[in-house]
């Protein structure tokens, strides 16, 4: 009961606001808003329902059929908690626009389709609400009717979305040959007590390049950058809520991976390459919702890593978090916007100051010391916070590399606190290391009580591990290489720092030959661009030479 | 091949047109735009009336490869129309030609032809409507229609997006039907298709849409009474295609 109208709730506000809302902003975001929240409502009970009831399929016929479960539960409740967010933040960020009513209404739409997509319980109509999200995210990113720059990459993103939905569609028809149903929960048990084969491999990979496409992986990338012309709000909800599809799918479907590998590994290696990729490019950026848009990149390819590690329940955690964070962040973007609107010059506040006009003080710290702390504490902290859950370390790989950046991203900040050279370092290292201790413990501990909660069954779990894992050689080898560079850019930045130069002469135009074709993203964007000029010329000239026929 | 099966073939191909048969069919229809409605409903079913009394016949493979071709070719051109006439036109073709997967390995009937059919009525409708009132349908001309006429952009937007295989319409149960018929280079094919159609619905409705509007332009909208009559038959294009997957299934 509750799971109908859960689903058709925001599909009725978007028809009663379409309906009854023009022409007055009170009425439309007062219907939305309310929908929203009865969404929102309904969502907690279905949580509380699926607590004391357990897992069950509602069919209603042969395609509409919805599945209750620890992973839709979940993804519903996030879905309609950031959806509401986004509502009550629209209401008035979007005051006097001549969409108004437009824009709710297809918020409403998004949101019914995204519930569809987490609650479908058949692959078709899973396959249904996955392709819909590319064709309403067109339409929101392009609610600017006036501005012909909005539909541009309004249009790439609908093309990146409709060539990724492809895969997830062979995948269907392959389990639908395979198995003969297209039941997700009948499916599941199918797949848990299959014999490891090419057919499941294949499908293990075809749903993770579906994955790859809605999460913004490379080189499928492109579109999420760039889409910043649309509506904050519709920003917000992308980073925070639909580019974490692809996590999704693949939680969806982990029963695949039980008998599958190599869909695990070409994660983990695009999800590292786009997460390096993202982070660089972000760096790179002046305009801060681009930065925003490829800090996203960057954190999608970590989540995507994770699930290529095994660690499925772990990347719902990232998340969700990261949903959270990227609202907030995408929401504060228009106030600053608008603060440099009225004064372009950066404000020279007490953070300027610091950052800028200050003299670095001299360091009574020996640096070999820092270097030590910088080495030894972030590693304590990060084994002590797996040990507290009992995670064996050194059995899996996908939880060695997950402590390895962990460990790195906590060096990582300790070396940026020696950097920055503070009065009081003591202190600032002091509070550093407590906050990094909270957040460490927090995703350990959180993410684990997740993977109980997400898949309650040790034994799945350990052989989605065991399947992430590759030849014991090779992973030597990569960890060794990743921390090679990880510890060659140090020397890098402190030789720099100490020589107050940037780049060492002989360097700077190996430097600048990287900057610029990394500023130029590979010249993807540039090979997409003459292809699909290549296909319309093609059609142009068929068109004009067989006019009528 | 007995000189029967020739002209049944010959015929079928003519009705559910491939190439070169379509240039003719493409030719009519752009010509004898008046009666364009008329002969989106009527090739396809004097097609499927003529499959019938022939009893199903079975045909060589090529014509699966002939059929699978000519969709793409249309697909393609379909990509720079010029005009919402031609693309629809185009479109039409592309889709129709497909039917000959499902002459090859499934079977056509009635319900799958109306509601293949019924999108374009819909759409020859809607450009008729542009016609009687711009004097064309051309795309260079009409610009911004999405804030000038509002009732004619949900209409259209929702008409094209229903015939480029988007869910639920028949179209895309049609596509999800057929990739399930398909073997593996088939399966190539029909996506390449499905990505054209997409891209090329997207950049119509992008030039019909958006932008400023053509100042020579005395722009008006679709009457309340014209409006409902085409919501209606659009709602039943989708339904159509719910019931179309439930009776497949």
């Amino acid at each position: 009961m509750f799971l109908i109208l859960l689903s058709l709730a925001p599909a009725l506000s978007s028809l009663i606001t379409y309906l009854f809302g023009r022409g007055s902003e009170r009425r439309t975001s007062l219907i939305s808003l309310g929908f929203s929240f009865t969404t929102l409502i309904l969502s907690v009970v279905l949580l509380l329902e699926f607590l004391l009831s357990g897992p069950y399929t509602f069919k209603l016929s042969s395609l509409l059929s919805l599945r209750l479960d620890a992973l839709s539960t979940t993804m519903a409740l996030v879905v309609s908690a950031i959806s509401f967010i986004v509502h009550a933040y629209s209401f008035r960020y979007m005051k006097d626009d001549t969409g108004y009513t437009r824009f709710f209404s297809l918020l409403d739409l998004m949101t019914f389709t995204i519930l569809i997509t987490v609650l479908a319980g058949n692959l078709l109509l899973l396959f249904v609400g996955w392709h819909l999200i590319g064709v309403l995210l067109f339409f929101l990113l392009s609610h600017n009717l006036r501005s012909r720059d909005s539909i541009r990459y309004a249009l790439w993103t609908f093309l990146v979305h409709r060539l990724g939905d492809l895969p997830l569609l062979f995948a269907v028809i392959l389990l639908y040959r395979k198995f003969g149903t297209f039941d997700i929960a009948t499916l599941s048990e199918l797949l848990l007590h299959a014999d490891q084969s090419y057919e499941i491999e294949l499908i293990g990979v075809l749903i993770v390049l579906s994955a790859f496409a809605k999460s913004a992986q490379f080189p499928l990338h492109v579109w999420l950058p760039y889409t910043m012309g649309g509506p904050t709000p519709v920003s917000a909800l992308m980073h925070a809520g639909i580019v974490n599809a692809g996590g999704f799918l693949i939680n969806r479907f982990a029963p695949v991976f039980y008998s599958a590998e190599m869909g695990l590994h070409l994660a983990f290696w695009v999800g590292l390459i786009t997460a390096l990729l993202g982070s660089t490019l972000m760096l790179m950026q002046s305009d801060i919702k681009k930065a925003l848009g490829y800090s996203t990149v960057g954190q999608m390819g970590y989540m995507i890593m994770e699930c290529g590690l095994g660690a499925f329940a772990l990347a719902i955690y990232h998340l969700i978090a990261h949903g959270v964070f990227k609202a907030t962040l995408f929401m504060g973007s228009g106030g600053v916007i608008h603060e440099a609107r009225k004064d372009p010059n950066i404000p020279e506040d007490e953070v300027y100051r610091f950052f800028v006009e200050r003299e670095l003080p001299p360091t009574r710290l020996p640096w070999v010391v820092f270097s030590l702390i910088t080495v030894s504490v972030p590693l304590v902290i990060v084994l002590l916070a797996h040990l507290a859950v009992g995670v064996d370390l050194f059995r899996y790989q996908g939880a060695l590399i997950l402590l390895f950046f962990g460990w790195i991203t906590g060096a990582q900040t300790i070396f940026s606190i020696y950097r920055m050279g503070a009065y009081n370092i003591y202190r600032v290292l002091l509070m550093v290391i407590l906050s990094f201790s909270v957040v460490v413990f927090g995703y350990v501990i959180i993410g684990h009580s997740f993977e109980k909660f997400l898949y309650p069954d040790s034994s799945f779990v350990e052989k989605i591990y065991e399947n992430a894992n590759i030849n014991p050689a090779i992973f030597e080898i990569q960890v060794l290489l990743l921390t090679a560079v990880v510890v060659l850019g140090w020397f890098f930045v402190y030789y720099a720092s100490q020589n107050r130069d940037i780049v060492a002469p002989r360097f700077r135009g190996f430097y600048l030959s990287l900057y610029t074709h990394l500023s130029r993203e590979l010249y993807l964007t540039d090979l997409y661009q003459r292809l699909a000029e290549l296909i319309i010329a093609f059609s142009r000239n068929a068109s004009r030479r067989l006019r009528w026929l | 091949m007995a000189l029967n099966d020739a002209l049944i073939y010959t015929l079928l191909a003519l009705f559910f047109p491939i190439f070169p048969l379509s240039m003719v069919v493409s030719y009519l229809l752009q010509k004898y735009y008046r009666i364009r409605s008329l002969l989106f409903v009527l090739f396809p079913s004097t097609g499927l009336l003529l499959y019938s009394i022939s009893n199903a016949p079975s045909f060589p493979k090529p014509f699966l490869w002939l059929g699978l071709l000519s969709s793409l070719l249309y697909a393609l051109r379909s990509l720079y129309p010029g005009s919402l006439s031609r693309w629809s036109v185009y479109h039409f073709l592309s889709l129709i030609s497909l039917l000959w997967l499902f002459l090859l390995r499934a079977e056509v009937n009635i319900l799958l032809v109306a509601s293949l059919s019924l999108p374009f009525l819909i759409l020859s409708i809607l450009d008729r409507f542009l016609i009687d009132r711009f004097g064309s349908s051309h795309l260079k001309f009409l610009t911004g229609l999405g804030w000038t006429s509002p009732r004619f952009s949900f209409l259209i937007a929702l008409s094209l997006l229903l015939s480029a295989g988007m869910p639920m319409g028949t179209v895309f149960f049609y596509f999800l039907t057929s990739s399930f018929l398909s073997g593996f280079w088939e399966l190539m094919v029909l996506s390449f298709l499905w990505f054209l159609w997409g891209w090329s619905t997207m950049r119509l409705l992008s030039s019909l849409l958006w932008g400023d509007r053509n100042g020579n332009l005395l722009y008006e909208d679709l009457d309340a009474k014209s409006f409902y009559f085409v919501l209606s038959l659009t709602l039943i294009t989708g339904a159509l295609g719910v019931i179309f997957l439930e009776v497949m299934l």
